[in-house]
């Protein structure tokens, strides 16, 4: 075909696809420009905001946490002398961001570091490469000195992704000294993440406390995290820094707790399975609280994961507050509560009298309760002296159960004290409508007058029991147990907050009929169930034993006291309580003696509680109330919950 | 006797001009921060008067030369692809370079110039009567050879923009419709085809026992070709016979397309690297590759469109500043103009280029006989292609191919063949009465 000279525009099909295309151009064009117009007039702001982001990094500043310190703080002490419980230690942290950085450059960076820095490159570079998520900030280490931060400072455009921060370590220089009252701190979790999630002080990477009063009082101690705004490169490299906000030290905490009382505590519980509180019943405050067997906090710090793991799987249970997180039977010293009921709905008074033949008896019935000895004739104030099971049947059972209950309320008995540590239990207190839920079985005497002796159903925390003789020694009036003192500002040292004593419960109860009840609590410790331990007594005390029998094993010890008797000024309640240990007068009451000797004269406590303990073992009428228990055992059908001494 | 005439047409040269111009500031700020870069558009300002130069011989040269060795053009650029192949250098994966000490010149770019003369020559002298495979067989081998050994070194995004250089050429030299349209529809689902593939290959579902992977297993897609040709062949036999029902014809047609993208389709599936699939299918969905391939799209678009109204002014673009933004030099050389220049700033870049593109077709549609015509469209569809796909990619709706944009990226090669390519429409536009 010869070409054609003609010109194509003379043809129809050439002129309509001619404009065909032209439409075709049109509708390109418009395409972009509209794509255009989306991208930057529309949406405009969306990219600009996302164009920020790239390279705006807000990096949180952490904040020190408040310190915490014993009653004895004050701001213008020489904080050499004045040693905190709890404080902090600071550390420097180099890290590497590889987020923009491919991996060559990544290692390239690691090896440059671990040159300057001495450390061992290739473990570096496997511990970075063998890690995950690549693009998480990666530890190069901790604890780095100033000398190598500015090392690094002067060369930091060749290392980028570079970084470094100070981070605050927690750090408790007592170790092992009131762990349960201090807790410790660790990385928030899912669960805490999601009940704070209103709170925007608290994000994924936010440390918080655990338990104790780093938990309870976690908002005062944190402070507030500064914000660090980074202007960054696609490459990470940091061109610019700012701070917009300071970070905010936590506030410091004064506890209740003196160093000398708890140290008392610690020492003389070591070995022992169990809890001691010492508090001042004027006011609640808690002097010193130990829980045993305990555990050294900074082991969560340091990450030292076989000791963690060897703790919680340890069957004695050390991490358990046994003060306040534990619930156990409650034994004799209930019978205050009985003695308070008794005498304030008048069924007895100062001198009535029952007989004690070492056992009791319902009318037509065979089953025996038995007693702690035979005692003869007992009134409230000798039943309180002597421990009396007999006596206290007899009361109980004409007050019935609903009466000991409503008392056993008014002595906080089954509810929370509301102390400020978190996960208090409240004990429990039996009833019939619970009985008959649980065992199907309503309620009978027996359960009755074993409420009256404090067995049976009835479980109570040490904290409760310590209430219990907080009120006696408090003229009837139960302050709620607190372990904050005050609160002072970090920074500026001025006191923030200071705590005053709150009345938790007021007991229904005249002086005369507290009198009574003292009179039998100090008889208590001169000739009743504590006299071997009250001859070692310096000070003159009244408290009431317990030796609660339990399914688990050796009954439960207990023994709490005020003292001293006769000075109102100078006033503590000791309680202490021992698992599993044998009977009050046994153990607890030593204990508490020679922690009685130990603050009032300085004595030094682990001696006086041998000295006491080998001399109960050679007392003469205790070893025979123990053959007379073993006797009965033996001779007896035994019904767990009918067995009480 | 020949008259030399210098065909220097002043609107060209100005919308051209301007172009490189805004070009050149793009360039600037991109690399302002770059040691190694920060003379780079100094360089472009060297290739622009190599440009000149090389424009000149072409402005000198009459039409009826061009279309008497238009043949010869095209095999020595066929030669000189086949000389990158051998002895060129590689470049970011490609070997399409031959470096002449400082200076690589890439012959690809030069080559859809000459395939387009080749293929103005080839399809005037069937113009209006281009009906039978063989034309469009002829005209596709034409095309087909530079392709392949482009593909070879490999860069698939040169090699695209051949196509609808074609399919224009034959728009315009009268290629009956329907075939058209069976080729463009049969080169469309052999894209399309491939992509689905992809697309389920990279979110695993191919690699688990369900539909897909029966369909892909060889056995099933041979079978398939073989039966569906068997019914070809049996409609087309019947069809003879039958004339009068055009309906087996029709279906003959559409099941021919099917067996051709399928073939097409496998052989594109098998030869497509993995990364090429992955950036045809980021243009979907960017979040599939974020860091990898889905960061350069979502970028260029937070680059223009933090530019806003008015940009960011010049020099102040953050996100070329610091590196955000991913080859600022060459393929997102338009996300600079739009970060710094704003929407205004972009307005009138696309306005120039329109009105350049649209003088390349009126320059076209007036020419004085079939052969400038036709090279006066393929020129301009070019221009078109080039833009709609740099820019369509820049703000993410179309995938990252690597082809840059005429006159602003840098590149030497591009911006040399493209200053020819001006001379020629300036050719055609001057001589329009001879």
């Amino acid at each position: 075909m010869a070409k054609t000279i003609v010109n194509p525009n003379q043809f129809y099909f050439f002129r309509r696809r001619f404009s065909l295309l032209l439409y075709l151009v049109a509708i390109i064009f418009f395409i972009i420009f509209f794509e255009i117009l989306s991208l930057q007039i529309i949406q405009g702001s969306k990219y600009k905001k996302l164009s920020l982001t790239n390279i705006e990094q807000y990096i949180p500043i952490p904040a020190p946490r408040g310190e915490i310190y014993d009653r004895n703080y004050s701001p213008t002490f020489d904080t050499k002398t004045n040693l905190p419980l709890v404080t902090n230690e600071e550390k420097i942290g180099i890290y590497l961001a590889p987020t923009y950085l491919k991996r060559s450059e990544a290692i390239e960076v690691l090896k440059k570091v671990s040159f300057l820095l001495n450390l061992d490159s290739n473990k570096l570079i496997e511990d970075f490469t063998n890690r995950p998520n690549y693009y998480e900030p990666f530890l190069i280490k901790m604890g780095a000195s100033l000398n190598e931060i500015s090392i690094l400072g002067e060369q930091f455009q060749n290392f980028p992704g570079l970084y470094w921060q100070t981070l605050y370590f927690r750090y408790y220089p007592y170790r092992n000294f009131a762990s349960h009252i201090l807790g410790f701190v660790g990385a928030i979790n899912e669960e805490e993440l999601n009940n704070l999630k209103n709170d925007t002080s608290y994000h994924l990477n936010s440390i918080i406390g655990k338990i104790g009063v780093e938990k309870y009082y976690d908002k005062e101690l944190r402070g507030e995290e500064g914000i660090l705004l980074r202007i960054v490169d696609a490459k990470n490299r940091i061109k610019d820094s700012k701070i917009i906000r300071e970070p905010q030290a936590g506030n410091i905490i004064v506890l209740t707790i003196d160093k000398r009382i708890q140290k008392i505590l610690e020492d003389v519980m070591k070995g022992i399975k169990g809890a001691a509180i010492v508090m001042d019943p004027y006011s609640g405050e808690i002097l010193g609280l130990v829980s045993k067997p305990d555990f050294d906090p900074n082991i969560f710090i340091n990450n030292e994961m076989d000791k963690i793991i060897k703790l919680s799987d340890d069957p004695s249970k050390p991490f358990l507050n046994r003060a306040i997180q534990a619930k156990y039977p409650t034994g004799s010293i209930f019978k205050i509560v009985t003695a308070t009921a008794a005498l304030e709905e008048e069924i007895i008074n100062r001198t009535d009298r029952f007989l004690c033949r070492g056992y009791f008896r319902f009318p037509n019935d065979e089953r025996v309760f038995h007693c702690t000895g035979i005692h003869g004739w007992m009134n409230v104030v000798s039943a309180l002296q002597f421990s009396c099971n007999v006596f206290f049947f007899n009361v109980s059972y004409e007050l019935g159960p609903k009466k000991l209950l409503e008392y056993a309320m008014y002595y906080n008995l089954g509810d929370y004290s509301k102390i400020d540590l978190p996960f208090e239990q409240k004990g429990f207190l039996p009833s019939s409508s619970w009985k008959k839920k649980v065992f199907r079985e309503s309620w009978y005497d027996g359960d009755t007058i074993n409420l009256g002796i404090g067995q049976g159903f009835l479980l109570t925390t040490v904290l409760q029991v310590a209430n219990i003789i907080n009120a006696i020694a408090a003229d009837g009036v139960i302050y709620q147990p607190h372990l904050l003192k005050e609160i002072y500002s970090s920074s500026k040292g001025e006191l923030i907050y200071q705590s005053e004593k709150r009345i938790l419960k007021k007991i229904p109860v005249s002086e005369k009929n507290i009198q009574i009840i003292r009179e039998g609590l100090k008889l208590v410790g001169e000739s009743g169930t504590a006299r071997v331990a009250g001859r070692f007594a310096k000070v003159k005390f009244a408290g009431k034993t317990s030796t609660a029998q339990n399914p688990f094993g050796p009954p439960h010890s207990w023994f709490c006291c005020f003292a001293p008797y006769n000075d109102e000024s100078n006033r503590i309640t000791v309680t202490v309580f021992a698992e599993n240990a044998g009977g009050g007068a046994e153990i607890a009451a030593p204990i508490a003696v020679a922690i009685l000797n130990a603050i009032f004269y300085n004595d030094d406590p682990v001696e006086t509680k041998k000295r006491i303990i080998s001399a109960v073992e050679k007392d003469y009428y205790y070893r025979r109330s123990i053959k007379m228990q073993e006797k009965e055992m033996m001779e007896d059908k035994i019904d767990h919950y009918n067995i009480q001494f | 006797m020949t008259i030399i005439t210098f065909n220097f047409d002043l609107k060209l040269f100005i919308f051209m001009s301007i172009l490189i111009f805004i070009g050149m500031l793009g360039l600037y700020s991109a690399s302002y921060n770059n040691p190694q870069n920060s003379n780079i558009y100094l360089k472009q300002f060297l290739w622009f008067i190599i440009g000149i130069i090389a424009m000149i011989p072409i402005l000198t040269t009459s039409l009826n030369q061009i279309e008497k060795y238009a043949y010869l053009i095209y095999f020595i650029s066929i030669f000189l692809l086949i000389i990158t192949l051998i002895f060129g250098k590689t470049i970011r994966g490609t070997k399409g370079w031959i470096g002449v000490g400082p200076i690589n010149f890439q012959f690809s770019e030069l080559a859809k110039i000459t395939t387009t003369i080749a293929l103005a020559r080839y399809l005037e002298y069937n113009f209006n009567e281009i009906k039978r495979f063989k034309d469009f067989f002829v005209s596709f081998l034409i095309l087909l050879l530079p392709v392949f050994l482009i593909l070879l070194q490999p860069d698939l995004g040169a090699t695209l923009i051949f196509f609808p250089i074609l399919f224009s050429m034959l728009f315009f030299a009268g290629a009956d419709s329907k075939t058209l349209l069976y080729f463009i529809l049969t080169s469309a689902l052999s894209v399309v085809i491939p992509m689905l593939l992809s697309y389920y290959q990279l979110t695993g579902t191919l690699n688990k026992e369900n539909i897909f992977s029966i369909i892909l297993s060889k056995y099933f897609i041979l079978n398939l070709i073989i039966l569906l040709s068997l019914i070809w062949f049996i409609l087309k036999i019947v069809y003879f016979f039958y004339p009068k029902y055009q309906a087996l014809n029709t279906i003959a047609t559409f099941i021919s397309i099917i067996v051709l993208s399928i073939i097409f389709s496998v052989l594109l599936f098998k030869f497509l690297k993995d990364y090429q699939k992955k950036r045809i299918l980021v243009f979907i969905d960017p979040k599939l590759d974020y860091y990898g391939v889905g960061y350069n799209i979502i970028q260029s678009k937070i680059t223009i469109g933090s530019g806003g109204l008015w940009g960011k002014g010049f020099l102040k673009g953050m996100q070329t500043k610091l590196g955000f933004l991913p080859e600022p030099t060459t393929d997102f050389i338009v996300s600079v103009i739009g970060e710094e220049f704003g929407f205004i700033g972009m307005f009138i870049l696309i306005l120039i280029y329109f009105l350049f593109i649209f003088e390349g077709f009126k320059i076209a549609y007036r020419a004085k006989n079939v052969f400038a015509s036709l090279l006066g469209f393929g020129i301009s569809t070019m221009f078109t292609f080039s833009f709609f796909t740099n820019v369509g990619m820049v703000v993410g709706i179309m995938p990252v191919v690597g082809v840059t944009l005429p006159f602003l990226s840098y590149g030497g090669s591009s911006l040399v063949s493209s200053m020819i390519a001006v001379a020629i429409l300036m050719n055609i536009k001057k001589e329009r009465f001879i």
